[in-house]
């Protein structure tokens, strides 16, 4: 047995075992070269084939067995070509370069071999060199493979992980900068589809009926078409629409393989072969989707399944946070735009009470530069006076995070001051933490002033009104709430004058004529409130507390102000009880005068009926007739001038006695001070003028040394008066008694109520009157 | 004085006179004692109306007329009776007593 084969391994012991008479012939025949490199090659723990001759005839050591694989040992003796049928075209090219003299190296040289029955990628570093026969040409070539698969796998592993995070720092690094959700996806689509080298990268948002979706934008690849548009998921088939809606990524290798020409048709439609589609969920609901096409059936790898993942995870991420910036940025905006345009000045505080912001009316009213405002600079433009108190209120109200209000002089821009009045509020966060304060700063110098004219004006109406002769009120429209009455109305009425609404007027005073209450419409304000009335010269009776009754004269009327609308009616009022009463009296002292006109044409009347009688001469009855309405007149003369009140008696009997005798020598009164009734004084000064006119014809006056003496006396209570002649001729006893004795003694006895008595005495004649002193009033 | 006039104008008349009476209580006295055909009645004795009486006479079925120097719109008896104004003539009295008497 030829010895170069001992000691060659499992590989040494096959090619002993194995019958060569197919290509090489016996061992024993071999030629020394073929042998000697047999020997050498067995013996190497280096894996080395040698291909011998023109078709490579494989002899290799049991290193190389390994790399053979499941090829091995049927591998030993084949042609090359054949054994490694995958990879014929480069071992054809090998042994031509080798058996021609050359030499080949390859490093980490990328196969495709099929060693267990599958395709395998591997990488090997390969050395070729050729084998000299025994004639000292190339005769065979020696391949030295070390497969380095394991090496470069781990190198691409550790690349691709590079690449990878180069990938998301590009990505990070772009779409920081972005604030538009499209651009940011533009940026990542195209990213993606780039490290991934795919045909399309497409974005879509899903609508709200889960079906229809709109790719917005899409990256692809050179030659591949946008695919930019709307869709409905449904005609992607159902199986891509049940695992999208399910909130799973859908991963396909191959569309027409996995998902058949039919339920595949629409991704085939838009040139897609494979796919991954990575959905973004939002409150559970499938909102967006990250799509990762091929134009060819792909194999996508967990790396780059979970990269696609991720990548959108990151975008979808930075569009959630730039959407909330932006929308917290256009509120900010949005409040500071706000409170620059409001024409009230408003300012912020921390929760130290530092003034973090202050609004632009600010600055402007104050004539503050931008910022000088805040910490405290504010109360720099408060009025110097008013600066310890403001910042006192400012301070113990932030202490006790309570609302506040405060007014103060602020400084204008131009140096001069305005009040203000600084109202704020503390503010919360949602967790009930105290922030600080808002608050606002509102000019009232005009409204302060207009207030106070207002004030001042109102005061000067109550003065006015209650100045006035008049009773005056006011109320309100439609209520009837008497709000102002002044004091001449109070005590018209003899009680304040308040009232609620108009309906509860029925508890004031107003009488009809039976003397009941009269009801609410019956009052003029009511007319004026309840139906915009305006009333004139009401006349009504009011019976006071005290239960006198007044008549008043009323006037009301609502007052329209420029809109012509009324909110308040006035209504003033009269006492004309006096006038009323005056207009009664003047009419009972017409009928009064009237009366005694008739009643004393009546008394002359009568007297010229008594007087025209008899047989005496004309010229004698009418003298006595003047003399009788001389003494009427003479009575009435007094009456007028004691007003028709009572006539003092002595000035009665003195009057009428001097109208009948000039001379008051022949009389004597004597009397005290008593003072007649109107009725009895003219039956008295009728009397005394018959008397008198008596003595003067016929009695004591009728001769020169004649006298009267007339004395009267009040004393228990009676009145007596007598009345004597004397000093005259003998008196005779009258035949018959003419009107004035009767009248003396019946007219006068009855006007008294008492006697008159007249005696003819022979010295002279005598009157006496005894009556009940006569009351008077 | 008016009264004397009256009672000289109702004699002349041809009547008998019971009276005057110058006071509210002398003329009650004789509108409630005395026996009289008819009566005069100034509707004011001394200051006092004389109601009392025309509401005596009327109860006793005595005719009556009113004497009054106050002008229209009647005494203010509550009932209706016969007026005549003062001053009044004799023509006047004698027609207002003839239809009281008839």
């Amino acid at each position: 047995m030829p010895v170069f084969l001992d000691d060659g391994g499992e590989c040494g012991a096959l090619i002993k075992a194995r019958d060569w008479s197919d290509t090489l012939g016996p061992v024993e025949k071999w030629p020394q070269s073929l042998k000697a490199a047999t020997g050498l090659l067995l013996r190497s723990p280096v894996p080395i084939a040698m291909l011998w001759g023109d078709d490579g005839i494989m002899i290799y050591n049991d290193a190389y067995s390994l790399i053979a694989g499941g090829r091995h040992p049927d591998l030993l003796g084949c042609k090359v070509r054949e054994g490694w049928p995958e990879v014929a075209d480069f071992n054809d090219h090998v042994m031509k370069v080798a058996l021609a003299g050359g030499t080949l190296s390859f490093r980490d040289q990328e196969l495709v071999l099929h060693r267990h029955g599958r395709p395998e990628t591997v990488w090997m570093n390969l050395d070729y060199s050729p084998v000299l026969g025994d004639d000292g040409r190339p005769a065979g070539v020696l391949a030295i493979v070390i497969e380095t698969t394991a090496r470069v796998v781990a190198e691409r592993a550790l690349q691709a992980r590079a690449e990878r995070l180069d990938l998301f720092d590009r990505l990070s690094r772009t779409i920081n900068d972005l604030a538009a959700p499209d651009e940011i996806m533009a940026v990542t689509a195209r990213l993606l589809g780039q490290h991934l080298k795919a045909s399309i990268v497409a974005y879509a948002d899903m609508e709200i009926d889960q079906d229809a979706f709109t790719i917005r934008g899409d990256w692809s690849a050179e030659g591949a078409q946008s695919i930019v548009g709307s869709y409905s998921l449904d005609t992607f088939g159902a199986t891509a629409a049940r695992i999208l809606r399910g909130n799973a990524p859908l991963v396909i290798r191959d569309v027409r393989g996995e998902l058949g020409e039919e339920e595949g048709a629409q991704f085939l439609a838009i040139g897609i072969q494979a796919t991954i589609c990575m959905p973004y969920v939002r409150a559970g609901k499938l909102a967006a989707l990250m799509a990762v096409h091929q134009n060819v059936p792909r194999d996508w790898t967990e790396d780059e399944q979970a990269l696609v993942a991720e990548a959108t995870e990151r975008s979808w991420a930075h569009i959630v946070r730039v959407r909330s910036e932006a929308i917290l940025r256009e509120s900010e905006d949005r409040f500071r735009n706000i409170a620059d345009q409001t024409p009230v000045m408003l300012w912020v505080t921390d929760e130290n009470g530092y003034c973090s912001y202050l609004n632009k009316t600010w600055y402007e009213f104050t004539g503050q530069a931008e910022h000088e405002g805040e910490g405290f600079g504010w109360l720099n433009a408060v009025h110097e006076d008013d600066r310890p108190e403001t910042e006192r209120a400012f301070v113990s109200a932030n202490d006790a995070r309570a609302r506040y209000e405060t007014d103060f002089r602020l400084r204008r821009a131009d140096g001069s001051y305005r009040w203000c009045i600084d109202a704020a509020a503390p503010r919360f966060d949602g967790s009930g933490k105290f922030m600080g304060y808002v608050g606002s700063v509102i000019d009232v110098d005009e409204r302060r002033e207009s207030i106070e004219r207002v004030r001042r004006s109102e005061e000067q109406l109550r003065a006015v009104i209650d100045q006035m002769p008049v009773g005056v009120a006011i109320a309100r429209v439609p209520s009837g709430e008497i709000f102002i009455f002044n004091q001449a109305l109070e005590e018209m009425l003899g009680h304040p004058l308040r009232a609620e609404t108009a309906d509860t007027y029925d508890r004031y005073g107003g009488i009809d004529d039976d003397g009941n209450p009269v009801p609410a419409e019956r009052y003029a304000l009511y007319r004026a409130v309840a139906r915009g009335e305006t009333v004139t010269d009401d006349e009504i009776a009011y019976r006071r507390p005290d239960g006198t009754v007044v008549d008043l004269l009323v006037q009301a009327a609502p007052i329209f102000d420029n809109d012509r609308k009324a909110e308040i009616a006035i209504v003033a009022i009269q006492n004309i009880t006096g006038r009323k009463q005056a207009e009664a009296h003047q009419h009972l002292l017409i009928s009064e005068l009237s009366h005694r006109a008739k009643n004393l044409l009546a008394i002359i009347q009568s007297i010229a009926q008594q007087t025209f009688r008899g047989e005496d001469s004309i010229a004698a009855l009418l003298s006595r007739f003047e003399g009788r309405l001389g003494a009427l007149s003479a009575a009435h003369g007094i009456l007028t001038q004691e007003k028709w009140e009572s006539v003092p008696l002595r000035r009665l009997v003195c009057d009428t006695f001097t109208a009948v005798r000039a001379d008051d020598d022949c009389f004597i009164l004597e009397g005290p001070d008593l003072l007649l009734p109107p009725k009895v004084a003219v039956s008295l000064a009728m009397a005394v003028h018959e008397l008198a006119t008596n003595a003067t014809k016929y009695g004591s006056l009728s001769q020169p040394g004649g006298s009267v003496s007339i004395t009267w006396s009040n004393e228990g209570e009676r009145l007596r008066l007598d009345w004597k002649e004397r000093g005259g001729p003998p008196v005779v006893q009258p035949t018959k008694r003419g009107f004035g004795t009767r009248m003396i003694e019946r007219g006068l006895a009855a006007e008294l109520g008492g006697t008159v008595r007249i005696l003819y005495e022979p010295d002279g004649v005598r009157c006496e009157v005894d009556a009940p002193l006569p009351a008077h009033g | 004085m008016i009264a004397f006039a009256l009672e000289d104008m109702v004699i002349e008349l041809g009547y008998d006179v019971v009276g005057p009476a110058f006071h509210l209580g002398d003329a009650l006295e004789l509108a409630s004692h005395e026996e009289f055909a008819a009566a005069v009645l100034d509707v004011n004795l001394n200051e006092q109306r004389s109601f009392a009486i025309a509401d005596l006479l009327h109860e006793r079925g005595i005719p009556f007329v009113f004497a009054t120097g106050y002008a229209e719109g009647g005494v203010g008896w509550t009932r209706d009776a016969m007026v005549i104004a003062k001053p009044y003539t004799r023509a006047q009295l004698a027609k207002a007593l003839g239809e009281l008497l008839d």
